[in-house]
């Protein structure tokens, strides 16, 4: 071994290392830099995250996966009963539990993808400690896997949407359809974004993981999961646009449903606020993991 | 050859000395405190006393390293507890950021700090092997080429569709350091998880490092044993509070390092007690063991697991035949043939005796006391004839 006493400084030699180098490690990367590339190559890695959550999550036990329509379900008749029944909202021509759900659906995915994106550092604390991966790996395979009960819940909506349509309801899908994808891939941003947010804060707060449900619920409140924006009166409408997750359960049930208020301006400004989120989010994911180990 | 790891300068600062507020209610709850003037909920005493914040200190657990490795170096790292080592690996396998410096790497590298990182219980063996590989940078195509050695070397084909969660901890073991061992990165990092298994596992496992090390890899080996760094590697690198104290050849190395632990091996010594004093008795053990015995080495402040818990023999001599067929790593399976406790400020003549005693039934065939006015008692099995038995109890300090 070779042992040079003073580090080869010549400018030439660094020039010539950095081509051969395949890796370097500094101090500070940029905060502003997404590893696309990186992650790209560990996609495989992805595959094994999501594989090993679909079976810990579902594969184990029936019931595993029985909850995950149980919830939705549940949670649709008591707001039926709450809202609909005991408050009188009113939800048009749409039957109200197929309304609900549609809500509940949507808001169930996204609030999984927060919450398990916040507890990215705390809960892989053991992994992160021993071995170098993108981090941003676990995350984007919990919104995959996430997918899988998303999928269930979807399942169960279109048993009781299809068995509605049979009953002669007043409900139409049309080629508006086709936004799902889009939605789908909002939601899932905002979830990573947001939940990125969370983990910064969580990290170095740790009863805001308590207060994290407790926000959540506040938010769903707030996003018209129990009630139609048009029920809102006027001058407050615009304030429920800030919200992105407004946008996508109306956008939601205006395509399965042709029930829903959606402004043009409401679906710039949901997206902007949700590029805004995602960006911030990423940027403090990207602060943290390169020290993440030493703050845990 | 020219060098595939390069370190120029890699300094990483950790701040102490700040009370954490881990919970935001308590940060807000010193705050307002603060601001009305009463003493704070959660201060230390420290700052009852002063009256102000305890003050940041910066404490450097690496320093201003540099150093080249060529490609086929098997490198050992050496160095006492809270030396750098760690804080150096976790910088060269990414794990976290350096403060200062920088580390350049060719080729992929694979660390290995612990065997069988994010192990799912609920996955079969099969699933485990591929989830494993893949956390450790193995893409699906390369696991499912390596899969049948995997299989052969962890000897357990017939689990491999049982959940890890049935596997006796030996079977989970011997799994884990088979998909570690089937890696073939370009450079590896080994944190003391060789020794693992029963014996006959074991032997294969350093079998399989010895395969590897003749392969080309480059190898970055830490441990706290001599041993095995002898064993094994063609350099070694000594680090000290967090500098590069020495480079170069394993014998030199592992020369400094030894004699840097006789000096230094009171690490639990209280203020007052000058740390020279309880060297030099280490020393003056060890020159009469290496005396009278021949055919073995001397170890200084080896932890080793006996009936209540790990002690730590001062001094020690073991013969070869029997070192090659104790466990070392983390800490020894059993005693030293000859075990001496060295009774200091640190360790009363009690605590030593009973010690001693605990020793003995850990496999010692002698174990000795050394009081500091320089009286000697020894112990020996039942059975056992002293293996020195012309020993003078002469030793007095000096």
């Amino acid at each position: 071994m070779n042992f040079s006493k003073q580090a080869s400084s010549s400018s030439s030699t660094i020039q010539e290392g950095k081509e051969q180098w395949t890796t370097i490690i500094t101090p500070h990367g940029s905060v502003f830099h997404f590893p696309w590339r990186e992650l790209w190559e560990c996609r495989d890695l992805i595959y094994r995250f999501v594989h090993r959550d679909f079976v810990s999550r579902y594969k184990q036990t029936v019931l595993g996966s029985l909850w995950y329509v149980i919830q939705p379900l549940f949670t649709s008749i008591m707001f039926t009963l709450v809202f609909n029944k005991i408050a009188k909202i009113s939800t048009g021509e749409v039957p109200p539990i197929l309304f609900f759900m549609a809500g509940t659906v949507c808001w169930s995915y996204f609030n999984n993808c927060v919450t398990q994106t916040a507890s990215t550092f705390t809960a892989n604390a053991n992994i992160f400690d021993k071995v170098y991966f993108p981090r941003l790996a676990v995350p984007i395979s919990q919104l995959i896997s996430n997918l899988i009960g998303f999928g269930m819940q979807m399942g169960l909506f279109l048993v009781f949407y299809f068995f509605y349509m049979a009953q002669g309801a007043n409900i139409h899908m049309g080629w508006r359809i086709i936004v799902l994808p889009i939605l789908l891939i909002q939601m899932a941003s905002l979830g990573l974004g947001v939940g990125c947010l969370i983990s910064g804060l969580t990290t170095r707060f740790r009863d805001l993981q308590v207060m994290l449900g407790f926000f959540m619920q506040l938010w769903m409140y707030a996003s018209c999961v129990a009630y139609p924006l048009s029920s809102v009166p006027e001058p407050y409408r615009w304030l429920f646009a800030l919200n992105p997750m407004v946008f996508i359960i109306e956008a939601f049930r205006y395509a399965f449903m042709g029930q829903g208020t959606v402004y043009l301006w409401q679906i710039c400004a949901s997206m902007v606020v949700s590029l805004i989120v995602v960006f911030l989010g990423l940027a403090l994911f990207n602060k943290m993991e390169r020290n993440c180990v030493d703050m845990i | 050859m020219s060098a595939v790891i390069r370190v120029q300068n890699l300094s990483k600062k950790y701040r102490l000395g700040v009370i954490n507020r881990r919970m935001l209610v308590d940060q807000i709850e010193s705050w307002v405190a603060r601001k009305l003037g009463r003493p704070d909920p959660h201060s230390s005493v420290f700052e009852h006393a002063t009256d102000r914040m305890p003050t940041q200190y910066d404490f450097w657990a690496l320093k201003d390293v540099c150093f080249e490795i060529e490609q086929g170096d098997i490198v050992g790292i050496m160095g006492r507890n809270g030396s750098g080592k760690s804080t150096l690996l976790k910088i060269l396998s990414r794990v976290t950021a350096p403060t200062e410096g920088s580390a350049m790497l060719k080729g992929r590298l694979c660390s290995l700090l612990e065997v069988g990182t994010g192990f799912n219980y609920e996955l079969t063996g099969r699933d485990n092997v591929f989830l494993n590989g893949s956390i450790l940078g193995l893409k699906e195509r390369e696991i499912r080429d390596r899969y049948e050695r995997i299989v052969d070397f962890a000897e357990i084909e017939d689990f491999m569709d049982t959940p890890v969660k049935r596997y006796s901890s030996g079977m989970r073991v011997r799994l884990a350091f088979a998909v570690a061992a089937h890696l073939d990165p370009e450079l590896l990092i080994l944190d003391e998880v060789l020794a693992v298994g029963d014996a006959k596992f074991q032997e294969k496992c350093l079998n399989r490092i010895g395969e590897i090390k003749d392969s080309g890899v480059t190898v970055l080996f830490v441990s706290h044993s001599v041993e095995s760094i002898e064993k094994l590697c063609t350099s070694a690198i000594l680090l000290d509070e967090g500098k590069l104290v020495a480079k170069g050849g394993v014998a030199e190395v592992t020369q400094r390092y030894l004699g840097d632990l006789g000096m230094k091996s009171a690490g639990g010594l209280p203020p007052g007690m000058p740390e020279s004093r309880h060297g030099l008795r280490c020393g003056r053990i060890a020159e009469i063991l290496l005396e009278h015995l021949q055919g073995g080495r001397l170890v200084f402040g080896v932890p080793v697991e006996t009936q209540s818990g790990h002690v730590a023999v001062d001094v020690g001599w073991v013969s070869s035949a029997r070192l090659s067929t104790l466990r070392t790593e983390p800490s020894w399976s059993a005693a030293p043939d000859v075990s001496v406790m060295v009774v200091s400020n640190a360790k009363s003549p009690a605590q030593a005796e009973t010690d001693a005693h605990h020793l003995l039934h850990a496999g010692a065939k002698e174990s000795w006391v050394f009081y500091p006015n320089g009286r000697l008692s020894r112990y020996k099995e039942p059975n056992a004839t002293f293996l020195t038995p012309a020993v003078q109890l002469k030793i007095t300090d000096a």
